[in-house]
């Protein structure tokens, strides 16, 4: 599939053939995208970022951080990976999608360490730019749902947000959080538990 | 597959959720059949469907241009990979090689004259040696700051055996005055050691 962005085609013959590039990394697997990148190709490190960019930022705001916060974690995650390309090892079982989502966890736990020494998560709120095109109800939702997931304890809100937003299995997310299966079934448990009790009691949203 | 009864259903519903296309290793035609012959199972269920469709209403705003961004990323890196102007890392580069070589030499001299000063044996000539010594393991950029702490070194000694001299026709003057004085001028020589020079003097 074509990507949105390569849709506006430049006239030069240099960036076509650079599009041409892109298109043979597109059927590139990441772990040979990553061994192009080990190599400084950037034509490589374009087309991974493309991949998972918009994944990492979606995973990173949920994660409780602002929007601005989540795309300089996704652009850090992407510079580690420029910069540590050579430390990723297929032998060691992490796929390249978890490992990506092992730095952006990492940041994200450090921003948010940060913010909570200086801004109470109870006290967050949208502000303008996170504003999505909903209506004020779905709006004032969103917020109560955002909130109370920010509220969960950290391990709990992140196996929440890897396993049902980002749609990876337990197994992925053990590998992400450095835990095993079974410590994030009893995570994700007690996240939606915790998660029903505290909406059940906001009006309109259950 | 998974036999589904109350208990494996509970189990994999609280885990995953009412979508039951995330619920591992089961056939969902058997827990739809399930859900409809088990009242408990389909109140559960129920709610687990509400919980669901709350947390849908999560919805994440759009990310600034992914272009954008990537160009921003490739920014950085390009930043980080680019050469600084000639002049200024080759004379970085030369200050560090002279500052290292300068920490040795520094670091053999003080330990060396540390050395000779215990056994009694410092003078202009051991002095020489240290500095020759010194000279031998620096690079050819330092050459020239250890000579330049070589004559500081000597004409240490030499301000020193003024200072004591003038302290020797002029016994009315403080000698904390002196030391201050010579200090001054001075930046290698310890109080420590000009004192203990004036009580061996």
């Amino acid at each position: 599939m074509l990507h949105r962005g390569r849709c506006r085609l430049p006239n030069s013959q240099a960036k076509v053939q650079r599009i041409s590039m892109r298109d043979v990394n597109d059927n590139q697997s990441d772990a040979d995208l990553i061994a192009k990148i080990v190599m400084q190709d950037s034509d490589a490190f374009r087309c991974l970022s493309e991949r998972y960019m918009k994944m990492l930022f979606s995973a990173a705001y949920r994660l409780g951080v602002d929007r601005q916060q989540a795309e300089d974690i996704v652009q850090d995650t992407m510079l580690k990976v420029w910069q540590k390309a050579d430390q990723w090892k297929p032998e060691k079982g992490a796929a390249v999608k978890t490992w990506l989502y092992r730095i952006a966890y990492n940041q994200a736990v450090d921003v948010r360490r940060k913010q909570k020494q200086t801004v109470p998560i109870d006290d967050m709120n949208l502000t303008a730019q996170d504003k999505t095109d909903e209506n004020m109800e779905d709006q004032q939702r969103t917020l109560f749902v955002r909130k109370a997931i920010n509220d969960l304890p950290e391990r709990q809100r992140t196996a929440l947000v890897l396993c049902h937003y980002q749609g990876l299995s337990n197994g992925e997310a053990a590998d992400v959080m450095g835990s095993t299966v079974k410590a994030i079934e009893g995570l994700l448990v007690r996240a939606r538990k915790t998660l029903y009790e505290d909406l059940k009691t906001q009006k309109g949203v259950l | 597959m998974k036999k589904i009864d109350l208990k494996t259903f509970e189990y994999l519903l609280s885990v995953h959720g009412a979508d039951l296309s995330r619920w591992p290793d089961v056939d969902a035609r058997e827990v739809l059949a399930f859900i409809d012959d088990n009242a408990d199972a389909k109140a559960q269920f129920a709610q687990a469907e509400t919980l669901d469709a709350a947390l849908a209403f999560y919805a994440v705003p759009e990310m600034t241009d992914a272009d954008k961004m990537t160009a921003v990323t490739e920014g950085a890196i390009a930043a980080e990979a680019l050469p600084v102007t000639p002049l200024f890392p080759v004379w970085m580069k030369m200050a560090r090689r002279a500052g290292v070589g300068l920490a040795v030499c520094v670091a053999l001299m003080i330990g060396g004259t540390a050395i000779l000063k215990s056994r009694g044996d410092l003078n202009p000539q051991n002095t020489q040696a240290l500095v020759v010594a010194a000279q031998q393991t620096a690079t050819t950029e330092d050459i020239e700051a250890v000579l330049v702490i070589a004559a500081a070194d000597i004409r240490e000694q030499q301000q020193m055996q003024e200072l004591l001299n003038l302290l020797k026709t002029n016994p009315d003057q403080s000698i904390d005055d002196a030391i201050d004085k010579f200090l001054i001028d001075q930046y290698t020589i310890d109080e420590q050691d000009i004192l203990q020079m004036f009580s061996e003097g």
